[in-house]
């Protein structure tokens, strides 16, 4: 839009709050049954980033990609969309961090070796277990229903938090800047709708952007190399 | 009267049901028959009565595909209309606003009152023909009453289409919007060189610009002014929540600040319609009554905006 300079943030938000948080009733009411499901495999990454077996690295790594290609088509494209009409130019993005993910889960010379107990493995598994088991409940927490809740594998936002903690325990240094990248966007984007849509939900972002910068700042890099056991 | 709570209590989803039923129970012709009287202002250019409030959809109509709430949406329409009001205001700007439009006009049938306006908001000039026709079909009505230049974005193509549409008869009015005050004096300018019979500003109690150019410029060239954001999108009724409503307000029968807020603004004799935007059905029937219940006059609205400016 040739006057585009001149508008506001708050210009862009075209939906209400209740919009936005009912947009996750659908999606949840979509899945429906199928919602347990959907939250054991979460819980399968948190099996599956501490593996030692090649094949279930694999395995994680394509769990992942396929809660990235998932939200991508179910949230933004079905119900994200609707809305927000700038919410279709994300989903190529979407589409490439899978397949970034897959890159560095098959490439063994792309993962960290595993000592994922050390500062970055802790900060990036205590991560990964805030998106998979405790954001969902965030929808309690600010006073919404459980049917608002966001799902890794599903809600763009978790799965970008899932994957920040993925990223931290399994890639290697540089790997690191293959994953991170569109993950960071994805919640400074989201951070700025919340925080614009005034909803406290706002700060949690913030803290997760927070975690990871110290993280990465303050722990030392490690040797990479290969992490399978053979 | 604006969505400072959003969420729905189960009285107030009782009260949008029962008027979605109500209407649905309405028999074609019916609409002016059932509304009370409003009080309405003559659009200059043609003469026609215009209900002084209408109905804005920014943010409030954007639901996307959500059953539930487009037809909260739709009761809002319906009591919209049953309490007189006309005018609705939307854009390709708005999200889904325009489909949620669409599905209430078709839910409430032909025979609604409504005056339709929309807006043209492309950069690119080839495309501004192609959008009011996509526009149209969303909202489901063969021509629009009412097409403005959103927020002046590629102005002279978009209103030399709309002049053709109007002399061909595809539109029956044509104008300009801009909600910047800092594109107020190009506003001017195409207001003093283009033949126009609408313009839709921003205007509220605190934000006061137009007051001094832009609605003794539209009188004097005898143009219809619609105001927006008559709330400035909840923020003022925020800011105010709390205050104590001066014992003087009951001089124009405001009770409470949206009603004190929205008077102020339809009570300036330049103002057309006020298009307050809702998500509530009681809110909407409060906007309305504003329209048939006594306003300040020109001391009472500068006695108004002090206070307001004081507090």
């Amino acid at each position: 839009m040739d006057s585009g300079f001149s508008y506001r943030l708050s210009d862009f938000m075209l939906f209400s709050e209740r919009v936005y948080w009912r947009l996750f009733d659908q999606i949840n009411s979509l899945v429906g049954a199928l919602l347990p499901a959907v939250i054991a495999l979460g819980c399968l990454l948190l099996v599956g980033v501490w593996s030692r077996h090649r094949s279930v690295q694999i395995a994680t790594a394509l769990l992942l990609a396929a809660c990235w290609i998932s939200s991508a088509c179910l949230f933004l494209w079905l119900y994200y969309a609707s809305v927000n009409w700038a919410a279709r130019y994300a989903v190529p993005f979407f589409l490439l961090e899978a397949g970034l993910i897959l890159l560095v889960g098959i490439n063994p010379q792309l993962n960290r070796p595993l000592a994922r107990r050390d500062a970055r493995g802790s900060a990036g598994f205590v991560m990964l277990v805030y998106a998979v088991i405790i954001h969902p409940f965030t929808s309690l927490m600010f006073g919404r229903s459980l049917g608002s809740a966001e799902f890794v594998g599903l809600a763009p936002d978790a799965t970008a938090l899932a994957t920040l903690g993925y990223a931290l325990m399994v890639a290697s240094n540089k790997s690191l800047w293959l994953l991170l990248p569109i993950p960071l966007v994805v919640l400074v984007l989201s951070g700025l709708t919340l925080y614009t849509l005034g909803t406290p939900e706002a700060w949690i972002i913030v803290a997760a952007l927070l975690v990871t910068s110290i993280t990465l700042s303050s722990t030392k890099p490690r040797a990479n190399g290969p992490t399978t056991a053979l | 009267m604006t969505d400072l709570q959003q969420t729905l209590t189960r009285r107030h989803l009782l009260q949008q049901s029962l008027v979605l039923a109500g209407a649905s129970m309405l028999p074609l012709g019916s609409w002016a028959e059932a509304a009370p009287a409003v009080r309405t202002r003559a659009i200059p250019s043609s003469g026609e009565a215009l209900p002084i409030v209408g109905l804005g959809t920014w943010i409030t109509f954007n639901v996307g595909n959500d059953t539930t709430l487009l037809n909260e949406s739709t009761a809002v329409m319906a009591a919209f209309f049953e309490a007189g009001g006309r005018m609705i205001d939307s854009s390709p700007m708005y999200g889904s606003s325009q489909n949620t439009l669409g599905f209430g006009l078709n839910k409430l049938g032909e025979s609604t009152p409504v005056f339709s306006a929309d807006k043209v908001w492309t950069s690119n000039a080839n495309n501004g023909a192609n959008q009011i026709e996509t526009s149209e079909q969303h909202w489901g009505v063969p021509r629009f009453d009412l097409l403005q230049v959103h927020n002046l974005v590629n102005w002279e193509p978009h209103l030399r289409l709309l002049r053709q549409m109007k002399a061909a008869g595809e539109v029956r009015y044509i104008g300009i919007t801009t909600s910047e005050s800092r594109r107020h004096a190009e506003f001017e300018n195409v207001m003093h060189g283009q033949p126009l019979d609408f313009i839709q500003v921003s205007y509220n109690i605190l934000n006061r610009d137009i007051e001094d150019r832009i609605l003794p410029l539209a009188m004097d060239k005898g143009m219809a002014v619609i105001a927006n954001r008559p709330f400035q999108q909840k923020q003022l009724i925020r800011q105010l929540e709390g205050k104590p409503l001066p014992a003087w307000a009951h001089e124009f029968d405001a009770t409470n600040w949206a009603e004190f807020l929205l008077k102020y603004v339809i009570s300036h004799p330049a103002i057309t319609c006020a298009i307050p935007a809702t998500t509530r059905v009681d809110h909407v029937r409060e906007n309305m009554a504003c329209a048939s219940g006594p306003l300040p006059d020109a001391r009472q609205r500068e006695r108004m905006a002090a206070y307001v400016r004081d507090l």
